[in-house]
C-alpha cells in the first residue's frame, strides 16, 4: 500500500491550502497529524476519503482504498438503536452471519454490549462516540480517518476512549490517520507524527513517537515550545 | 378501575361536564328550545339522527370522501414535495402555488369549484386543495431540516443513494410528515363539510347538516356538529398513535 | 391589564345594544326585491303613515333567507315571504302569523332548451333550482311526479346557483339550459338574451292538477303578533293602503313601472310593464283565503313535512278578521 500525496494543490477561492505538498502515511501504524485549527486537515482528510477532489496532483493508493471515518461528533441516526447504527455501515458488505458475528464483537469490545438496544437520545455523549468508534472500525476498511474524535470531552472520558480506540486498533493494526490539534493525544496514541502549519499548508515536522516515558516527556517540551 | 380513572382523565371529564352544566343554563336562559336547545334535547336529537336511514350513507361517504382526498393529498406530496425539498429550483417554482392555495380563502375555493366541476365533486376536490398544501409544505420542510451531517456520514461509509433516502431522508422527515398529515386532517376534514354545506351532494354531512339549517331543525344541527366533531377527534388520536410510535427514539 | 376589563365593557355594551324591545314609532316592512315589492310600490314611495303614531319604512331583500335572518331577529313589524316559509317560521316558534297574500304563481320553468314542450322533455336534463327546500324547487319537484317523472332519478337537479341574481345570470349566459324562477326575473333575462323563453308555465301546471280547489299562494305578508296586539287598528290600515296598491299597480302599470324603476326592482320601465301583469299581484286576506292557503300548504306537507316544519300550522296562524 502507498499511502503518498504527491504535489496537492488546492484552493478555495483566494485562500491557498495546499501548494504543491506532498506526504507520505505510514501503513499499518497510526499516523497523527498536528497543527493548528483551521489549518486545511480537515480538508485533508476530505482529500484522502475522495469527498472532495484536489485541483491537481496525485493521490497514489487513496483512489483505491476504503475509508472508515470518525467524525468530531458522534452523527449517530437518532432513529436507530446502538446495533442498527453500527449495522447500518456493514450492511451489503459482508454475509449475515459474519454481521452478527463483527455487531457483538465490536459492540462488546467498546463495551455497549447492555446497552446494544438503546437508541441515541438514552446515551451519554461519551457513550455516542464509542459507537462512533464501533461503527468505523467494524467497518470493512484499509485506513480509519479520525477528524478530532476526541475534541469535545473531558479529560477522564477521553482517557477511557483512547482506551478503547487502542484496543479496536490492536485487533488488525491497519492505518489510522488521525488528526488533531491535542499534543497529548498524540503521545497517548501516535506512532509518526506529522506537524503541519498554517495554509498554505507544509509539512514543518515529522516525528517518529518514541516508546519510553521519559523521551515522550521530552518531545512534549519539544512540540509545546513550537505550537 | 383505579388506573382508568388518573388525575388527567379526571380533570378532562370535569371539564366536559362544566361545559355541558353551561350549555344547560344558557339555554334556560334563552328560554327557547328553537334559539338554544338543551343539553339533554340535543343528545336526543342525536340518538335520532344516528337511527335515521340516511344517517350511515352520509357519514360514511364523507368519511369516504376524507380519506380519498387525504390518500391523494399525500401521494401528491410525497411526489411533488420530496423532489422540491432536495432541488431548489423545483421549490421554487412551487411555493408559490402552495402559498397561495394555502391563503385563499376556502369559500372562494368552493364557490369556484361548484362551478368548474358540479355538486358530487367539489368536496373532494376541495380537501385536496386544502390537505396538499399542508402536507407537502411540511415534507419540504422535513427534507430541508435533515441534518446534513448524517448524510455526509452515510456517503463516507459509501451507503447506496436508495438506502441514505431511505434510513436516512424518510426517518428525518417522519415528524414533519406526521405533523402535517394531522393538520391536514383537522384542515380537510372541516373544508369536505363545507364543501358539502354549499355544494349540497346527494350524501354527506354537510348536505344534511345544511337542510338541518333549512328546516330550522336546530337539534339535529347541532347534532351533525357533534358527530362530526367525535369523527375528527377519532382521527386525530390514531394520528397521535401512529405518531406515538414512529418516534420512540426521541 | 386594562385590556380585560374594555372587553368585559364591550360585551355588556353589546348585550344592551341587542335586547330586542325598544320603543319605536316606525312600522318596518321587509319585503322581497320582485312581485311582493311590486305589489306594494306605492306604499313604498309613499311611506305612508300608520295613524299619528306611527310610520312606516320598507326594506326590500334579495333573498327570502335575508327576510328569514330578520324574522328570527324580531326586527321587522311587517315581513314578506314565501307561504311555505312563514308556516316552517311560525311552526318553528317565531311569533309572525299570517295576514294576506298578495302575491300568487309567478313561477316558471324558463331557459335556452327550446327542445322543452312538456315533461317527458325533461328526462335527462340539467334543471337549476336555486336552493333544496325552497318554493321553486319543491314546486317543480312536485309537479314533476304529478306528470310521472321521478325527479331525482330522470332529472339533474342543478342547486349550484343559490340565489335568484345567481340563476338569472347562468340561464341569461346559458351556462344552465334550464331554470325555475319567479316573474319578472323571467321577463328581465328574456331581455338580456332572446334565446331564453318562458317553457313551462308552473301555474297553470298547478291547476292542471288542482283546478280551481287549491290556489297557488306563494308569498305571504306577515305581521308581528305583538304588533298586531297593540296596534290592531294600525294593522287594518296598512292592509287597506295595500290594497289600495296593488289596484292602484293593475289599474295603472306604466305609473307603476316608473316607480318599480325608481326602487331598482327592474332595471327599466318597459320591463316592468311587461312583467306586472304577469306577476300574479292580487290581494287577499289571509282570514278570506284561510282553507285555501292550508291546502296549499298541505301539499308541501304532504310532498315532505319538514318543509313546513313537520305540521300544519294551527288556527293561530292565520289572521282573523276584525270584530266590526
Amino acid at each position: 500500500m502507498k499511502l503518498n500525496l504527491n504535489h496537492i494543490n488546492k484552493s478555495y477561492g483566494e485562500l491557498e491550502i495546499f501548494n504543491d505538498f506532498s506526504i507520505s502515511f505510514i501503513p499499518g501504524s497510526i499516523n497523527c497529524i498536528l497543527g493548528p485549527s483551521g489549518c486545511g486537515k480537515t480538508t485533508l482528510l476530505n482529500i484522502l476519503n475522495r469527498s472532495i477532489l484536489p485541483d491537481s496532483g496525485d493521490c497514489d493508493d487513496f483512489s483505491k482504498l476504503r475509508t472508515s471515518y470518525v467524525f468530531q461528533e458522534p452523527r449517530l441516526l437518532p432513529w436507530k438503536t446502538v446495533k442498527e447504527n453500527i449495522e447500518f455501515v456493514l450492511k451489503g458488505t459482508m454475509e449475515k452471519l459474519e454481521l452478527q458475528q463483527r455487531l457483538d464483537e465490536y459492540i462488546t469490545l467498546v463495551q455497549l454490549d447492555k446497552f446494544s438496544d438503546y437508541y441515541p437520545s438514552a446515551l451519554s455523549g461519551g457513550m455516542k462516540q464509542r459507537v462512533s468508534l464501533a461503527r468505523a472500525f467494524s467497518f470493512n476498511y484499509d485506513i480509519v480517518l479520525m477528524d478530532e474524535p476526541f475534541k469535545a470531552l473531558d479529560y477522564k472520558l477521553k482517557n477511557k476512549l483512547i482506551e478503547q480506540f487502542l484496543a479496536l486498533w490492536e485487533k488488525d493494526k491497519r492505518t489510522v490517520i488521525f488528526v488533531t490539534h491535542d499534543v497529548d493525544e498524540v503521545l497517548q496514541i501516535g506512532q509518526h507524527l506529522f506537524i503541519f502549519s498554517n495554509p498554505p499548508v507544509q509539512l514543518t515536522e515529522q516525528f517518529l513517537i518514541p516508546e519510553s516515558q521519559k523521551e515522550k516527556d521530552q518531545l512534549r517540551n519539544l512540540l509545546l515550545a513550537k505550537i | 378501575m383505579k388506573n382508568f380513572i388518573t388525575k388527567n382523565r379526571l380533570i378532562s371529564f370535569l371539564a366536559i361536564l362544566f361545559l355541558f352544566i353551561i350549555w344547560k343554563l344558557v339555554s334556560l336562559y334563552a328560554g327557547s328550545e328553537q334559539l338554544i336547545p338543551s343539553p339533554e334535547k340535543t343528545i336526543l336529537a342525536v340518538f335520532d339522527v344516528v337511527s335515521r336511514e340516511n344517517f350511515w350513507p352520509a357519514l360514511i361517504t364523507t368519511i369516504g370522501r376524507g380519506l380519498i382526498g387525504f390518500s391523494i393529498s399525500l401521494v401528491l406530496a410525497i411526489l411533488i414535495g420530496i423532489p422540491a425539498g432536495i432541488y431548489t429550483t423545483i421549490r421554487l417554482l412551487i411555493n408559490p402555488v402552495l402559498i397561495t392555495f394555502r391563503s385563499t380563502p376556502i369559500i372562494s375555493l368552493i364557490l369556484l369549484a361548484i362551478i368548474l366541476l358540479g355538486n358530487e365533486m367539489v368536496p373532494v376536490f376541495i380537501a385536496i386543495l386544502t390537505m396538499f398544501p399542508i402536507m407537502c409544505t411540511n415534507i419540504i420542510d422535513g427534507i430541508r431540516k435533515v441534518d446534513p451531517d448524517l448524510i455526509e456520514m452515510g456517503t463516507t461509509f459509501q451507503i447506496s443513494k436508495e438506502r441514505i433516502i431511505r434510513e436516512i431522508y424518510l426517518p428525518s422527515i417522519s415528524p414533519f410528515l406526521t405533523s402535517g398529515i394531522s393538520n391536514a386532517l383537522g384542515f380537510g376534514w372541516r373544508a369536505i363539510i363545507i364543501g358539502e354545506v354549499i355544494a349540497q351532494p346527494e350524501f354527506g354531512v354537510g348536505t344534511q347538516m345544511q337542510n338541518a339549517q333549512i328546516f330550522l331543525q336546530v337539534s339535529e344541527l347541532i347534532a351533525w356538529t357533534l358527530i362530526a366533531i367525535l369523527v375528527s377527534s377519532v382521527f386525530e388520536a390514531l394520528v397521535r398513535l401512529v405518531e406515538k410510535k414512529l418516534v420512540r427514539w426521541k | 391589564m386594562k385590556s380585560p376589563f374594555l372587553i368585559i365593557l364591550f360585551f355588556i355594551l353589546a348585550a344592551a345594544c341587542s335586547s330586542p324591545e325598544k320603543e319605536k314609532s316606525v312600522a318596518l316592512t321587509a319585503t322581497l326585491k320582485g312581485p311582493s315589492a311590486m305589489a306594494m310600490i306605492q306604499m313604498i314611495e309613499n311611506k305612508p303613515a300608520l295613524g299619528a303614531d306611527f310610520k312606516t319604512t320598507f326594506e326590500i331583500k334579495n333573498e327570502p333567507n335575508q327576510v328569514k335572518t330578520m324574522i328570527m331577529q324580531g326586527t321587522p313589524d311587517f315581513a314578506v315571504v314565501p307561504t311555505t316559509m312563514a308556516a316552517l317560521l311560525y311552526n318553528k316558534g317565531q311569533e309572525y302569523i299570517l295576514v294576506a297574500i298578495p302575491v300568487w304563481g309567478t313561477l316558471y320553468l324558463f331557459g335556452s332548451d327550446s327542445t322543452i314542450h312538456s315533461w317527458d322533455d325533461l328526462k335527462g336534463k340539467r334543471v337549476s333550482l336555486m336552493a333544496k327546500g325552497n318554493t321553486p324547487d319543491v314546486l317543480f319537484r312536485f309537479l314533476a311526479k304529478a306528470n310521472g317523472i321521478d325527479p331525482e332519478k330522470d332529472i339533474l337537479l342543478d342547486y349550484s346557483f343559490p340565489g335568484h341574481i345567481e340563476l338569472a345570470n347562468a340561464i341569461a349566459s346559458e351556462i344552465s339550459p334550464l331554470g325555475v324562477i319567479s316573474e319578472p326575473m323571467v321577463s328581465l333575462v328574456q331581455q338580456k338574451n332572446h334565446h331564453i323563453h318562458a317553457l313551462l308555465d308552473l301555474n297553470i301546471e298547478w291547476e292542471k292538477q288542482f283546478g280551481d280547489s287549491i290556489p297557488f299562494a306563494q308569498t305571504a305578508l306577515l305581521v308581528k303578533k305583538k304588533f298586531l296586539k297593540l296596534h290592531p287598528d294600525l294593522v287594518e290600515l296598512y292592509l287597506s293602503k295595500l290594497q289600495e296598491s296593488v289596484n292602484w299597480v293593475n289599474t295603472y302599470p306604466d305609473s307603476a313601472a316608473g316607480l318599480i324603476k325608481k326602487y331598482d326592482i327592474l332595471p327599466d320601465s318597459s320591463l316592468a310593464m311587461i312583467s306586472i301583469p304577469r306577476c300574479n299581484i292580487k290581494f287577499a286576506f289571509a282570514y278570506e283565503e284561510k282553507e285555501g292557503i292550508q291546502e296549499y300548504l298541505k301539499v308541501f306537507y304532504n310532498f315532505n313535512p319538514l318543509i313546513i316544519g313537520e305540521k300544519l300550522p294551527d288556527e293561530e296562524f292565520y289572521y282573523k278578521k276584525p270584530a266590526h
